[in-house]
C-alpha cells in the first residue's frame, strides 16, 4: 500500500425527516468532514406558515483559558414555510449558495408546526 | 526532523516525500543519544507501512489549541492531551509523519519542546511567542496555512522518535471566522518505518569478487540527512 496523497474525499448525504411539534432533526457531521447544506425542501401540511430554524452545533476545543467546552448553538437561518392552500402543501426550496455557515459538529432543524417534512442534501468533503 | 517543502515552484513529477523500503536515512550527530536511534548512524529502511491518521479540533475565534504529538506530557504546563504519534519502544521504528490541512481559516504553529518556537526571525518580536498569538498581524509569524500543506498534496513532514522531547502543533483561527469557530481537520499519513543499523556499511563485492561490507560513500549519507529541531531553528543556532 503506498499512500502519497490521500484522495479528496466526497460525500452527499441525501435524507428526510418528518418533524414534530417543536421537535427537532439532528445530523451529526463526523469529526474529520466539514460540510455545507447544499439543498433544503420543507413541505408544510398546516393551514398556518411553519416556522423552522436551521442551527449549527459544536463543542469547542480550546487551550487558551482552559474552560470547559460547552455545546455552542448558532441559530444560522430561520425558514418560514408557506401555509397549505388549496389541497396543496406549503412548500419551499433553499438551493446551494445559500449562505448557511460550514457546520461545525451537527445540524439541527427545529419546528414549531407539526408534520412538517423535511429534506435535504449535505456534501461533506 | 521537521520539513516544509513549501512550493516555489511547480513539481511535475510531484516529487517524492516518504521513505521507501532500502532508503537510507541518516541521523545527524546533533541528536541527542538517549532516543530510539543513534546520532550521526545510517539506517537502511528494511520495513514500511502507511497508516492514516487524521486529527480534527473545533477552535473559537481568535483562540488556540495545542496539540502534543508525543506520547509524554514532559514540558507541557497547561494541556495534558496527548496523541502518542512517537514510536514506543526500542525496536529501531521511526515515524515520518506527513501532515496535509484540510481548507479553512486558521494556521498552525510548530513548538518543540512546549512554548519553543520553531519558525521565527531574527528582531525580538518576530517570533510566534504566546504574546504574538493575540496580536492579528504577527500572529502570522511561521505560521503554516493549509495553503502551505494540503491534504491531497501534503508538504509538512515531521520524524518522531522514540523518546523524544514532546512536539506540539498549535491550531490557531484568526478573529472572525465564519460561524465564531472554524474546523481545523489534518489529514496525516503515518510512514512507520523499521530500521537497521548499516553505519559499518553495505554488503558488495570487492574488485577481487569477495563479498565485503563496503564503507559508506559521503553521497549515501548524506543522502536522507535528517537534522535535529536544534539545527532547524535559528533561535538555537550558535554563532557560524
Amino acid at each position: 500500500m503506498d499512500i502519497i496523497s490521500p484522495s479528496i474525499t466526497k460525500k452527499v448525504i441525501n435524507d428526510s425527516a418528518t418533524l414534530t411539534n417543536a421537535d427537532n432533526a439532528l445530523v451529526t457531521i463526523p469529526r474529520i468532514q466539514t460540510g455545507y447544506l447544499k439543498q433544503f425542501t420543507a413541505s408544510n401540511p398546516a393551514a398556518s406558515p411553519a416556522n423552522l430554524m436551521i442551527e449549527d452545533e459544536y463543542t469547542p476545543d480550546s487551550s487558551t483559558n482552559n474552560t470547559s467546552p460547552t455545546l455552542v448553538t448558532k441559530n444560522c437561518f430561520p425558514v418560514v414555510v408557506p401555509a397549505a392552500a388549496g389541497g396543496a402543501n406549503g412548500y419551499i426550496v433553499i438551493d446551494y449558495g445559500h449562505p448557511l455557515s460550514k457546520h461545525m459538529g451537527s445540524l439541527a432543524i427545529l419546528s414549531d408546526t407539526a408534520n412538517v417534512i423535511i429534506s435535504f442534501v449535505l456534501e461533506l468533503e | 526532523m521537521i520539513k516544509l517543502a513549501f512550493p516555489r515552484t511547480l513539481e511535475f513529477p510531484p516529487a517524492k516525500r516518504q521513505y521507501e523500503t532500502g532508503d537510507l536515512i541518516t541521523f545527524s550527530n546533533a541528536w541527542p543519544s538517549q532516543l530510539g536511534i543513534l546520532p550521526g548512524h545510517t539506517y537502511k529502511v528494511v520495513w514500511r507501512a502507511d497508516v492514516p491518521y487524521d486529527l480534527s479540533y473545533i477552535i473559537g475565534t481568535a483562540d488556540y489549541k495545542d496539540v502534543n504529538i508525543s506520547d509524554n506530557t514532559q514540558n507541557n504546563p497547561t494541556n495534558p492531551q496527548y496523541e502518542n504519534l512517537y514510536p514506543y519502544g526500542t525496536q529501531n521504528t521511526i515515524y515520518q509523519i506527513l501532515l496535509g490541512f484540510k481548507p479553512g481559516n486558521y494556521m498552525c504553529h510548530l513548538y518543540m519542546p512546549y512554548d519553543q518556537w520553531i519558525l521565527g526571525l531574527e528582531f525580538t518580536n518576530m517570533v510566534p511567542n504566546d504574546a504574538n498569538m493575540s496580536n492579528p498581524r504577527l500572529q502570522y509569524i511561521g505560521s503554516i496555512k493549509p495553503e502551505d500543506s494540503p491534504h491531497y498534496d501534503p508538504r509538512l513532514t515531521i520524524v518522531t522518535v522514540y523518546n523524544m522531547a514532546p512536539f506540539y502543533l498549535r491550531y490557531l483561527t484568526d478573529s472572525g471566522v465564519t460561524g465564531d469557530a472554524e474546523k481545523c481537520i489534518t489529514n496525516m499519513i503515518i510512514n512507520h518505518c523499521q530500521l537497521v543499523d548499516v553505519t559499518a556499511g553495505l554488503p558488495g563485492v570487492n574488485p577481487q569478487g569477495q563479498n565485503v561490507i563496503m564503507p559508506l560513500t559521503q553521497e549515501q549519507k548524506n543522502r536522507n540527512l535528517i537534522r535535529y529541531v536544534t539545527e532547524l531553528s535559528f533561535r538555537t543556532r550558535g554563532p557560524v
